[in-house]
């Protein structure tokens, strides 16, 4: 179920030092614009917890001739990466900076824009903390036409109970390293068939229990050049 | 999964590696090239591979060592360097020589 912003912010214009109380000149104009945008997500695509990406990271609202602007974004809490927090800036009519003003919301309802709590302007912004890390290595079952998909994970390994006379790789990301881990079970001797992609590989090391390790640069979906003749491991 | 980033260059001139910019370079040689490295973050792998057209020449800065690459043309060769510092590669093993698929 999607996820609804649950954070109302409102305020008012015309409290801003700079910006006219008395509204616009009578042409209709705006007295001002109101930006609001997501910050400190970093080079992740920010989402909101369980429920894919945000669609719209900026927004700009013209005020009100009264002066009043409300704007509805989700908390803080519920956006991924952790860390992000808002910039609001407010323009008078002329586009010129009348006020700015970096908060975090961390709980759902309904805020004066005024006396929400500033990120200290003298501060760097939150720190964005490190994700926790992933495994990026996928056990392949060995069998004959086994494939390694490379479009979530860049590592591959699989233990050798027989021979494998067929094998295949797909997905792979142009440009990304990718490692595979060639195991010999306990009899060892069994033959691997390498991918038809991967050129310059390096056969499986015969040893019971012998593991082999080579890594390719993916050069398109379904070809790998070997980076590096393979290592022996007993 | 973090993607690496990738820049596909055709040579029309000197080429400049920059770190900032990629983490491997797919590059077509259309003439011989100087390459210069630049902005190389240390303790990263960075992986070049070289399309040769047939006898171009790659020039490698003093500070990255690399081997001299397979001059037939439909060749790849690839390299894969550690960065020690933002203009020094050290090569991670010996140049590998496919051919362009």
């Amino acid at each position: 179920m999607a996820l609804k912003p649950d954070v109302h912010i409102y305020g008012k214009t015309n409290q801003v030092a700079g910006i006219a109380a008395d509204g616009v000149s009578g042409l209709g104009e705006p007295m001002a614009i109101v930006e609001i945008a997501l910050c400190g997500y970093g080079s992740q695509v920010p989402g909101v917890t369980s429920d894919g990406n945000i669609g719209r990271l900026t927004n700009s609202i013209i005020a009100a001739t009264d002066g009043t602007w409300t704007t509805d974004v989700y908390n803080n809490s519920n956006i991924t990466p952790a860390g992000t927090y808002y910039v609001v800036t407010i323009k008078d009519e002329n586009g010129d900076i009348a006020q700015v003003k970096a908060f975090r919301v961390t709980a759902g309802g309904s805020f004066d824009f005024e006396t929400i709590a500033p990120i200290d302007p003298d501060q760097p912004p939150p720190v964005i903390p490190t994700p926790p890390p992933v495994s990026e290595l996928l056990y392949v079952a060995a069998a004959n036409g086994m494939t390694f998909d490379g479009s979530d994970y860049t590592a591959f390994t699989t233990t050798l109970p027989g021979d494998v006379t067929s094998s295949a790789v797909q997905n792979m990301v142009a440009g990304n390293l990718y490692t595979f881990i060639i195991r010999q079970d306990g009899t060892g001797g069994h033959s691997f068939q390498w991918p038809a992609g991967c050129q310059g590989a390096t056969n499986a090391n015969p040893q019971a229990n012998g593991t082999a390790v080579q890594t390719f640069v993916a050069f398109d979906s379904d070809t790998l050049f070997a980076i590096a003749p393979g290592t022996y491991l007993p | 999964m973090t993607n690496r980033k990738l820049k596909r260059m055709v040579t029309t001139g000197d080429v400049i590696i920059d770190g900032y910019q990629a983490d491997t370079w797919f590059i077509s040689l259309t003439r011989n090239v100087n390459l210069n490295f630049k902005h190389m973050v240390a303790g990263r792998l960075y992986t070049i591979l070289l399309i040769q057209t047939g006898d171009k020449l790659v020039n490698w800065p003093a500070n990255v060592n690399a081997a001299s690459l397979d001059p037939r043309k439909g060749s790849i060769s690839v390299q894969t360097f550690f960065a020690s510092d933002p203009a020094t590669c050290q090569s991670i093993s010996a140049m590998t020589y496919m051919e362009k698929p």
